[in-house]
């Protein structure tokens, strides 16, 4: 009932390998009840060490393979130690189950009980581990749960053989058309390695993700076997006599469609004759009885045929070649030689698609419409990696080209210089998997689009989402004041040192709108100390080029892909949800990233005659709140901003209080000017130059209404008087109780806007 | 496999205690002999006492305890154990308390009893008069007489007897997820006797367990000698009630006694009695788990006790192709024995096989003392 265990018996002091010896010592021990040591056994020719030994596993009583209470393995330690020992079962009716290793002899059955690498468990590798590991493959195997049930069923071939690379629908198309399809009979596949004699693995013809140029120098052909429950091959074919041996066991006759496909290419096709052929044996197999057969890419075995096509033949009694290379067709067919066809195993493997990629990130595929504006180094990244997750149709837009300094920190390489960056990076994500997630790469730019105008608009105005990666206010203000679209926008960039990041995201309902997310992020840089030195250090330039504009700035590809892979996963996160966000990150010297989330407030336009105003919730709490911590008196302070010249809107970030030397009255209020220069020349500084002084507020006493008094008048001429000296409109705002009031021009009232309730 | 019920056989030596653990949280204790020499530290028997309480973790009752009959091995050390209601002194907080006793007739009628067993019949007795917390197995005839002499009408408590052939009350397959199948005692035996052999009137149930449509078989042989077997599975045959001697598990009788299965231990191998040859050679379900509460098999030829070599051998012949003959004592190793315990669950039976790490062992108590 139990067949030999390798090697002959040997006593355990005889045994070199340590593992073998250990093994032997702890189960002589008697210290795992469910082990027990029967044999010790030694190879004296190879060095190989034997432990035979009894193990008892937990069983139920109903099993679906049936493994018995004590089985008897022998588990075989090379001397190197550098490969799995080998465990085998010894028992010579031990069934045919998943996890089994590939032999070449049926019997004894070797068991597959790792998915690690060897070099890996060897780490941690105890006989006690061993022992277990081996009671829970017997024990998982009985209860026909070594699968599960997602998991494929098993590959009647396992090891490292060149694998063979299929696009995802390929099998599907095979098994559509049957044996006598196209699809099945002939299709290109291209060798990949150094030489012939290195090639490292075969991939069927996909232009898409292949060179044009490259052509097929390999024939494949299929062979498509009836469902069945089981593997089939269960020893590893040798030669083709034993391949047509297996498939006469399912009722086909391999070698009769052989001989047809061989004839026909050779009168197709006269380079047919000199290439190699790839057999594919597909073996639909079904899991359960009664169930539909599954069609897993582990379901076809591949064999590479060591002859050509034109050796092939002859061998197969086809045809005779004769002196100079020429075939002479045999008439009623020759002898049979196929045991002479030597065969190797290859490993049929599936493309990634787009699914698959999102499922070995753990996310979910997603389709939404994406314009990325701008692929420069930042981002680049960011969409190679929100592409690698499954996430997003694409459009790309960028008109710059790509520099050979640019290749420092970015995804591409200097394969693609020269080129316009979205034509290289549409070639370079293309070919991440199967599916096309670029549907169109436009070298242009959105501020000066010129005849790309109508193209540029059409795809903003069908995204989903717009995601500027621009690194330049103008282009972020231009997509989300200027584009008839719907989408959803968000901005990505870096401070000008390249050490902090920050995410402006629109919320899905674009209430909160980019522009206005832009101003609270000033606001934030000026409320928080820590992220201070955002546009303070501006880094050092190097010159690229002639131009006066050929410089860069000095940024570090670690940091720059670290924010990549920052920026990627919260933009993904973000977009599933629909709340705006506003977030910095910063690079500490400690090499961690500190993340600062600020709340994005409501934003307020108001239209007015000159220019329109833009404020938010958080600029109103802070007015209303200095006003009534001063009330009955009426107090005031200095207008923070930031204009938009082009589009004539006056952004308000922050208002400051009044200064201390102020007086404040009932009746009036003289903002006074203690440290107000200063703080005015240090929001400056913070926000890179972005906000300045552009005008003033006061407050006018509950029951009093907003519209501007005489003395009102004369302070905003007074404004006037100065603003005008920069060449910027002069802004004065009044507080009331229920309402605001924007004046613009010295005549008229201004605008009076009411409280929100 | 997914674990509904769990069966729980203590290493006792030649002596018995089964924990029945429900899915449904029930809990069902059968038999209960806390044979371990508490002062010699070589007897490997376990603690039974502090075993289950552990086991029970602040539990304070099971809802069931059974005496399959009265004998030392099946009871010594109850009246320590157990909260009893017929007498103060053993009425403790710390006492386990019986929501249901089981007994077989004979642990009423008989009459000079010591030690536990007389104590577990005057609780019987108790709770018999007191007409709540029992189950008596016997035909109800034979209790009329010992009833009329308490001033009780055997009718008025007719409903806690079951008689053999029966289902016990109580216990429903699709409910409860199992049903008891009463075998012995049965009538034939003590009416024919004036004394009573408390082996041979052993209580033995058959017990069907129920997971999600499948089930497990046991038969929990108590300690019934080969006429008494043989008789059970003769009846049973006759009647057509074929499932009820089908197992998959089976708690041997009698500490593997030859006794158990034929009158001659034979040389190398007992020869069962025909009908018992049937239980075993034809009724036992694939990969079935032969249980017994027993000793190692000892090596001395002439021991008259059981366990016997000869009966292990034709055990396991019965279990050589699948299944599995386990001794109590043994499991998993002589040298440390540890509960057998068995899961019954969509798999039917499996026995808990898990080693426990070093670490793990190293770690639950507390470490020897160190230093100068």
């Amino acid at each position: 009932m139990y067949m030999d265990a390798p090697g002959t018996s040997a006593k355990a002091d005889e045994l070199i390998v340590s593992k073998a010896r250990t093994l032997a010592s702890y189960l002589e021990s008697g210290k795992h009840p469910y082990a027990t040591l029967i044999d010790i056994r030694r190879d004296a020719a190879s060095g190989v060490e034997t432990v035979v030994f009894d193990v008892i596993a937990e069983l139920s009583q109903i099993r679906v393979n049936e493994v018995l209470e004590r089985e008897r393995l022998a588990a075989s330690f090379a001397p190197a130690d550098d490969i799995f020992p080998e465990v085998i079962a010894l028992r010579d009716d031990f069934p045919w189950v998943p996890h089994l290793n590939q032999r070449e002899v049926e019997l004894p059955r070797s068991l597959c009980l790792y998915e690690l690498p060897y070099t890996t468990l060897r780490l941690r590798w105890t006989p006690t581990v061993f022992v277990e590991r081996i009671r829970e493959w017997l024990s998982l195997t009985s209860e026909g749960k070594l699968h599960q049930d997602d998991q494929p069923l098993e590959n009647i071939f396992l090891g490292q053989f060149p694998p063979l690379i299929f696009p995802s629908n390929f099998l599907t198309s095979i098994l559509e058309g049957g044996n006598d399809g196209n699809a099945a009979i002939r299709f290109g596949v291209y060798a990949v390695g150094d030489s012939p004699e290195g090639i490292t693995g075969f991939v069927v013809t996909d232009p898409k993700m292949h060179q044009v140029s490259m052509r097929p120098d390999h024939i494949a052909t299929a062979v498509i076997a009836p469902a069945r429950k089981h593997g089939l091959i269960r020893k590893t074919p040798q030669n083709l006599r034993q391949i047509i041996e297996v498939m006469q066991d399912v009722d086909i006759d391999l070698l009769s469609i052989l001989r047809q496909r061989l004839r026909q290419w050779k009168e197709n096709d006269a380079n047919a004759v000199a290439a190699r052929i790839l057999l594919l044996l597909i073996f639909p197999k079904y899991r359960e009885e009664g169930s539909p057969p599954e069609t897993w890419e582990l379901d076809i075995s591949g064999f590479l045929l060591l002859d050509p096509v034109r050796e092939v033949g002859a061998k197969l009694g086809l045809w005779q070649v004769m002196p100079g290379g020429t075939l002479a067709m045999l008439i009623g067919g020759g002898e049979d030689h196929s045991p002479d066809i030597a065969v190797q195993i290859v490993n049929p493997v599936k493309q990634l698609t787009k699914a698959r990629a999102a499922l070995f990130n753990g996310t979910q595929p997603n389709d939404q419409k994406m314009v990325m504006v701008g692929v420069g180094a930042l981002g680049s990244m960011t969409f190679e990696n929100l592409v690698r997750k499954g996430f997003g149709t694409w459009s790309i837009v960028d008109d710059d080209l790509m520099m050979p300094h640019n290749v420092a920190r970015h995804a591409l390489t200097a394969l693609a210089a020269g080129a316009p960056k979205v034509t290289g990076m549409k070639q370079m994500i293309e070919t991440v998997y199967e599916e096309t997630v670029v549907t169109s790469a436009s070298r242009v730019n959105v501020l000066r689009p010129g005849s790309g105008e109508a193209n540029l608009t059409t795809i903003l105005g069908e995204a989903d989402v717009i995601f500027d990666c621009s690194a330049d206010v103008a282009a972020a203000r231009r997509i989300t004041l200027d584009c008839a679209s719907n989408a959803r926008r968000l901005s990505l960039f870096l401070s000008p040192d390249g050490e902090q990041m920050v995410l402006l995201m629109e919320d899905s309902n674009r209430e909160i709108k980019l522009d206005a997310l832009e101003i609270q992020f000033y606001r934030m840089l000026l409320t928080t100390p820590s992220l201070q030195g955002h546009y303070a250090s501006v880094g050092s330039k190097i010159r690229y080029g002639r131009s006066c504009r050929d410089l860069s700035a000095v940024l570090s590809a670690d940091s720059i892909s670290s924010f990549a892979g920052i920026g990627s996963k919260v933009a993904e996160r973000l977009l599933l949800g629909d709340s705006a966000a506003i977030a910095v990150w910063k690079t500490e010297s400690d090499t961690s990233i500190s993340a600062t989330w600020e709340s994005p407030r409501r934003d307020f336009r108001l239209p007015m005659e000159k220019f329109s105003v833009v404020w938010d919730e958080g600029i109103l709490d802070k007015l209303r709140w200095l006003r009534g911590e001063k009330l009955p008196r009426e107090t005031g302070g200095a207008l923070l901003g930031c204009w938009d010249l082009s589009r004539q809107i006056l952004y308000v970030v922050d208002v400051t209080g009044a200064p201390e030397d102020s007086i404040e009255r009932p009746t009036a209020f003289i903002r006074g000017s203690k440290d107000l220069p200063r703080w005015i020349a240090e929001t400056s500084r913070i926000t890179g130059r972005s906000v300045e002084y552009v005008g003033e507020w006061h407050t006018h006493p509950n029951g009093c209404p907003t519209s501007p008094s005489n003395d009102d008048r004369k302070v905003f001429h007074w404004i006037e008087e100065h603003l005008s000296i920069d060449g910027l409109p002069p802004a004065m705002l009044i507080v009331g109780e229920t309402e605001l009031r924007w004046l613009t021009t010295e005549d008229g009232n201004g605008v009076a806007w009411k409280f929100p309730n | 496999m997914e674990c509904m019920h769990k069966l729980t056989f203590f290493p006792l030596g030649n002596a018995d205690c089964c924990r029945i653990d429900m899915e449904s949280g029930k809990q069902i204790l059968l038999d209960y002999a806390d044979k371990k020499c508490y002062d010699d530290a070589s007897d490997k028997r376990i603690a039974l006492r502090k075993r289950l309480k552990a086991d029970l973790n602040g539990r304070g009752y099971y809802d069931v305890v059974g005496f399959t009959h009265l004998d030392d091995d099946h009871v010594i050390g109850s009246s320590e154990f157990f909260y009893l209601e017929h007498a103060a002194c053993y009425q403790s907080n710390e006492r386990v308390k019986i929501n249901e006793l089981w007994v077989p007739a004979a642990a009423i009628i008989e009459d000079g009893l010591e030690d536990c067993a007389r104590v577990i019949r005057q609780e019987a007795r108790h709770r018999l008069r007191e007409g709540r917390g029992i189950r008596v197995f016997s035909r109800p005839e034979l209790l009329r007489s010992w009833l009329e002499g308490e001033g009780i009408s055997l009718e008025s408590r007719a409903h806690l007897i079951t008689d053999a052939g029966n289902l016990i009350p109580g216990w429903n397959k699709s409910y409860d997820g199992v049903e008891f199948f009463v075998h012995s005692p049965f009538a034939t035996r003590l009416d024919d006797c004036n004394l009573v052999d408390r082996n041979k009137d052993s209580l033995v149930l058959h017990g069907t367990f129920s997971v999600a449509g499948v089930d497990t078989k046991v038969f929990f042989g108590g300690d019934v000698h080969h006429e008494g077997l043989e008789e059970i599975v003769r009846i049973t045959r006759y009647h057509g009630r074929e499932e009820r001697i089908e197992s998959d598990i089976v708690k041997l009788p009698h500490h593997c006694s030859y006794l158990s299965l034929g009158p001659d231990k034979g040389n190398d191998c007992t020869v069962p009695t025909e009908n018992i040859a049937y239980l075993y050679e034809k009724k036992l379900n694939g990969n079935a788990i032969l249980v017994s509460s027993s000793r190692s098999i000892p090596s001395d030829e002439n021991d008259v006790q059981p366990p016997h070599k000869q009966a292990k051998k034709y055990y396991t012949n019965c279990v050589k192709v699948t299944g599995t003959f386990e001794i109590t004592m043994e499991h998993p190793k002589a040298s440390a024995p540890e509960p057998l315990v068995i899961e019954i669950g969509t798999n039917r039976g499996r026995i808990r096989r898990a080693f426990s790490p070093g670490a793990a062992i190293a770690t639950a108590a507390p470490a020897p003392r160190a230093g100068a």
